[in-house]
């Protein structure tokens, strides 16, 4: 009986732990991700303050082990580095002076 | 003819074209100094130097009273012994300045030829302690700031004077800096002209936005929110931080090239450094 109900815990624990296992490294791969895009944003000098918050959130969220928020919150900031990085290119391509700031 | 009228069209297009796509730094001055006149027409030399304090009787009172006895005093006295201590093997900061040192202050940053790029007092301070053997100081805290101080002290009343050379390099390090001047930064879009230009003289978040001509003739200034007397650039990066951008290194080229435009933007005023500030 009683290894019977051993026997039952460990089959609907192994796919559990599957399932952490694999959020666990979606998240951290999603952090590498944020971090990366993060980097092409600064390359531009284009980086936001708000999204280096949410990769720190991310990281600590993940350390405790909460993987599907932290998670979320990478894949917000990769978000959000994404849109730094295109109004830095932008910029780059755009930026002029107002047209009374002009000679 | 054909030849000659190649040479005729050439010829106009050198007369027409640097006038219209590449107006210099000097007809750039010219149009920034005109659109503050235009903004304030009654503001002297001196207003320039008052920044926000122009704006707001209350908190121009409580300056003027700081002012009375200026905070900024005994940084000067430290930064003159710093200045003064002769390095281990005899030789001094002075050795590696022009003139000493004296009435410098006000020509930085400098476009330096040789090395193909800008060059602030600091970089200048730091690169003269490591040819003598001394590792280089933090440029936005402690010593460094200091002796920046005392030097600008001996330049106080003499003009801004920021030279972009006839050079492409120096030229193209003058548009870098123009161009971080007007990109918009951080998740709400913010440009340095959005607040010092456009809404210089208005409120924002319960402070006057001073004008950006005058600005860079304090600095480096004692800030009561620092506690401290800091360099320009650190000014630079509260104001990036405060739009949600991630501010330029200090010391960088970007930044380095940033505070050459823009202290450009204040050349003729009287040097007004060091200043105070809340
Ligand atoms: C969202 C508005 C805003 C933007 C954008 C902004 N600043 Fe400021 N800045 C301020 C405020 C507010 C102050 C404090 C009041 C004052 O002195 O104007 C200030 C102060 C300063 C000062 C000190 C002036 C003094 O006399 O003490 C400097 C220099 C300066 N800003 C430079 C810049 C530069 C360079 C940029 C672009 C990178 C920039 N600012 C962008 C709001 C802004």
């Amino acid at each position: 009986m009683k290894k019977r109900c051993l026997a039952c815990l460990l089959v609907f624990m192994l796919p559990a732990a599957g399932i952490c296992a694999d959020s666990a490294t979606d998240a951290q791969k999603a952090i590498a991700a944020a971090k990366a895009a993060q980097k092409e944003a600064d390359a531009l000098q284009g980086g936001w303050r708000s999204t280096e918050s949410l990769i720190k959130k991310a990281e600590k969220t993940a350390a405790k082990g909460d993987h599907r928020k932290a998670l979320a919150l990478a894949t917000k900031a990769r978000r959000e580095a994404g849109l730094a990085r295109a109004q830095a290119e932008h910029e780059r391509q755009h930026w002029s002076p107002p047209p009374y700031a002009q000679p | 003819m054909n030849k000659v009228i190649l040479v005729v069209v050439y010829l106009g297009f050198m007369g027409t074209f640097p006038m219209l796509s590449h107006a210099g730094p000097d007809e750039d001055l010219k149009a920034y100094q005109a659109y503050f006149k235009q903004q304030f027409p009654d503001f002297k030399d001196s207003n320039y130097l008052m920044g926000m304090y122009n704006f707001n009787d209350d908190k121009r009172r409580q300056w003027e009273e700081i002012m009375e006895f200026p905070p900024y005093e005994f940084v000067i006295e430290k930064g003159e012994r710093l200045f003064n201590t002769p390095f281990p093997n005899g030789k001094s900061y002075a050795d590696c300045l022009e003139n000493g040192g004296t009435g410098i202050a006000n020509t930085y940053p400098r476009f330096d030829l040789q090395e193909g790029r800008v060059r602030t007092l600091s970089m200048e301070l730091n690169r003269c302690r490591e040819k003598n053997g001394a590792k280089p100081l933090g440029l936005l805290k402690g010593d460094l700031p200091a002796i920046l101080a005392y030097l600008a002290e001996t330049s106080r009343g003499m003009p801004i004077d920021i030279q972009v050379a006839d050079d492409p390099r120096a030229l193209a390090a003058y548009e870098d800096g123009k161009r971080i001047y007007f990109t918009r930064r951080g998740p709400r879009g913010f440009a340095c002209y959005h607040c010092h230009w456009e809404t210089a003289g208005r409120r924002i978040r319960g402070n006057e936005l001073s004008p950006a001509i005058g600005q860079a003739a304090n600095f480096p200034a004692y800030r009561s929110k620092w506690g401290a007397l800091g360099p320009i650039q650190r000014r630079y990066k509260g104001c990036m931080k405060n739009v949600g951008a991630k501010p330029l290194k200090a010391g960088s080229a970007g930044m380095n090239n940033l505070e050459y435009f823009h202290r450009r933007l204040s050349n003729g005023l009287p040097s007004n450094a060091p200043a105070a500030r809340f």
